[in-house]
């Protein structure tokens, strides 16, 4: 089981949205990163077929998604970034009415709609309106109907968006379980759900791949990028100006910094363990408002 | 599909705003029906008014003199008992030209509508003259279907500010005319008038606006929820699912469009009954050229106003596949059926008038589009108003319809 991602592109008037995007994936789990506007909801789309690429193909198993058609949504799950939903209907109809959309036969449908409601933890309200439902529980509806047809592709864009920690680590897990045999390509701008279970990570910047690996791999890329240095609340301002700062804490002897940078911000800073936040402040620090890691011009000492 | 399909027409029953407007639609009919049933009057020989159910049935029995063919020799004798009366002073108020109650209810009351249809036929053309039986001779009345024909002849032959009956079309009409059965069949038709002349416009209308709201959300509501990126990315996404849609919209319309229907059929028969169906639609409209019962008329006239609101849920589909938000296919679906109400016919452009004859607030309105002369030429071909209606509407359902399903299944969630 193979998917292809080759050159893909989405233009939106003057806006290059995704931007010659290449890559392959194959059973596992794909967390995709990214600051907002990054372009991975357009990409997803595009994966998911809701939206047209402007160039660029994408192959499942060596045939074009558009060749496939059908077959290829028969395939597929999502779960959109605002997961859209019938407030008049109650979580069993709305999975019955998703099931049919799948082309799930009528016993099977109402047999796999009581298995993931039951999964989800959704079987005491499964009459109930989905209005009246809370955030956590639509989007463990979203994620129930996603698998209703036990889709080889599962896409799940910004899952955990909007969770309490609880509902997070709830909802990773219940990915987690989901995921077996399946290509499932998740995104977030959440490091750490994505540290939790993601096989691979992608990172991508305005509209384009930037690095991507296992999180050894971007760990071991991203050594020599941490830093902790303890300053003085004076000096404060001035490593606020000119890093990348992933961390802040007042202590009694002053001000401790988690720096993010590639040259040594300073005489007595130590060099720390990297992580993948660090490694994505690194390449999204001008995007997230902090100081770029190529505009650091060091302090004078 | 059958669970696709019920679900479809599930979304769209289930909406508050679905109950609501049908049961605003059906308070409507109500209060119409109510109300025409409630203007029908009837005045006793001592000059005491009846109304309602109460004055149609007189009205019934004293109209059933004239019941069955209106031969020659019925004609003459409601003139004659016009001329009886008429005549004879003593039947007058004082020296009034005004006759008495009694005189009015007992002796002409009976043949008023025979007389009245004398009288459209032996007055100037485009006018009513309540008087003109006095200057009518037998002769005249042993002529009044010919006179009927050569009036016909006239109001086609006749010079119209928005232009004339081109030969063939005066060909067609006049050949049509000379096809009507006669003598007319008479009966007593007053609620069958009502039907047709007053409720029956105005209950289609409130159908199609009730179609327009009800139908608008069919596409739009899936783009409004953000429902769209997980229906779309689905294997029946973009196109079983749309054949739900459009079937599950025929299915709400029609049940709305008959169970309307039924109510205010329910409603005018229980008042009126049934008596009348067989009479000649000439009784109702006199100059009309189709060769047709009332019956036929009214059956005619709803299959036409069925497709006209098919086809006003057509182009509501389409709307709703296009627009972003139910309320905007709502607007403009409502525009292009109201709007048309409010525009008089042109003075100088046929073309136009027979443009507008198609939009539903003008082709909704059965009695007129099987009274009026209006006849449309393609070549040689001469084609009736109600036929074109026919062919307007199904092709605008043929149209719209794979319009709205190419629009909803290329949609893009950007």
């Amino acid at each position: 089981m193979e998917l292809i991602l080759d050159r893909l592109t989405k233009q939106f008037k003057n806006k290059i949205a995704v931007d010659r995007f290449s890559y392959t994936m194959t059973a596992g789990v794909y967390g995709l990163l990214g600051a907002n506007g990054a372009g991975k909801t357009t990409l997803m789309r595009m994966i998911c077929t809701v939206l047209n690429p402007t160039a660029g193909d994408i192959l499942f198993d060596g045939r074009s998604i558009d060749v496939l058609s059908e077959r290829y949504c028969d395939i597929l799950g999502y779960l959109p970034q605002d997961f859209g939903y019938y407030p008049d209907f109650s979580a069993r109809d709305f999975m019955l009415y998703m099931a049919s959309l799948k082309g799930i036969k009528n016993r099977a449908a109402h047999r796999r709609t009581d298995e993931l409601l039951h999964l989800v933890g959704l079987s005491d309200v499964a009459t109930q309106k989905i209005r009246s439902f809370s955030g956590g529980m639509k989007q463990r509806l979203g994620i129930a109907q996603a698998v209703l047809n036990d889709p080889k592709i599962l896409i799940l864009d910004e899952p955990t968006a909007g969770l309490d920690p609880k509902e997070r680590i709830r909802f990773r897990n219940l990915i987690s379980d989901l995921a077996k045999d399946k290509i499932v390509l998740l995104s977030t701008h959440i490091v750490s759900d994505i540290e939790c279970i993601a096989d691979q990570i992608i990172m991508m910047k305005k509209g384009k791949l930037i690095v991507s690996g296992t999180t050894a791999d971007l760990t071991e890329q991203a050594k020599g990028l941490a830093w902790n240095l303890i300053v003085t609340p004076n000096e404060l301002k001035q490593y606020e100006a000119s890093y990348c700062i992933s961390n802040l804490r007042h202590t009694s002897t002053g001000v401790e910094l988690r720096i993010v940078s590639e040259e040594k911000p300073a005489q007595n800073a130590q060099p720390i363990t990297a992580t993948i936040e660090d490694l994505f402040l690194y390449y999204f620090a001008d995007e997230l408002g902090q100081t770029s890691r190529k505009t650091s011009g060091g302090i004078q000492q | 599909m059958n669970m696709l399909l019920r679900f479809e027409c599930k979304k769209l029953l289930n909406r508050k705003f679905t109950v609501i407007t049908i049961f605003v639609l059906m308070l409507c009919i109500i209060a119409l029906s109510l109300l025409i049933i409630s203007e029908n009057t009837y005045y006793n020989e001592d000059g005491s008014r009846m109304a309602g159910a109460e004055a149609i049935q007189a009205n019934k029995a004293s109209q059933a003199i004239s019941e069955g063919k209106l031969t020659k020799q019925k004609l003459q004798e409601a003139f004659h008992q016009y001329q009886t009366v008429m005549n004879n002073p003593s039947n007058y108020e004082g020296t009034t030209n005004d006759l008495k109650d009694e005189v009015y209810v007992t002796e002409l009351k009976p043949y008023d509508n025979v007389l009245s249809l004398l009288r459209r036929n032996y007055s100037p053309t485009g006018h009513y003259d309540y008087y003109i039986l006095s200057s009518v001779s037998d002769e005249m009345i042993n002529q009044f279907y010919e006179m009927r024909h050569a009036k016909i002849q006239e109001l086609v032959n006749m010079d119209y500010s928005y232009g004339n009956y081109s030969q063939t079309e005066k060909e067609f009409i006049l050949n049509k005319d000379s096809k009507i059965e006669t003598p007319f069949s008479y009966d007593y038709t007053d609620g069958w008038s009502d039907i047709l002349q007053r409720g029956f416009f105005t209950v289609f209308l409130l159908i199609g606006l009730a179609v327009c709201v009800i139908i608008a959300p069919i596409f739009a509501y899936e783009y409004q929820t953000g429902a769209d990126a997980v229906v779309l990315s689905t294997r029946f996404g973009r196109k079983r699912i749309i054949y739900a849609k459009i079937l599950a919209g025929f299915l709400v319309s029609s049940g709305i469009f008959f169970l309307a229907t039924a109510f205010f059929m329910i409603i005018t028969f229980a008042a009126y009954g049934i008596q009348g169906w067989n009479a000649s639609f000439q009784i109702l409209s006199f100059t009309s050229f189709y060769n047709l019962t009332i019956l036929q008329v009214f059956l005619r006239g709803l299959l036409l106003n069925y497709l006209i609101v098919m086809a006003v849920m057509s182009i509501t589909m389409l709307l709703s596949s296009v627009c972003k938000t139910s309320f905007s296919a709502v607007i403009i679906s409502a525009l292009w059926v109201f709007v048309p109400l409010f525009i008089p016919s042109s003075k100088s452009s046929k073309a136009f008038n027979y443009i507008i004859n198609l939009l539903p607030a003008k082709a909704l309105d059965t009695y007129t589009v099987f009274s009026v002369y209006d006849v449309y030429s393609f070549g040689t071909a001469v084609i009736s108003l109600p036929i074109v209606i026919l062919l307007f509407s199904t092709f605008i359902i043929l149209i719209a319809l794979p319009l709205a399903h190419r629009s909803f299944s290329k949609h893009q969630v950007a």
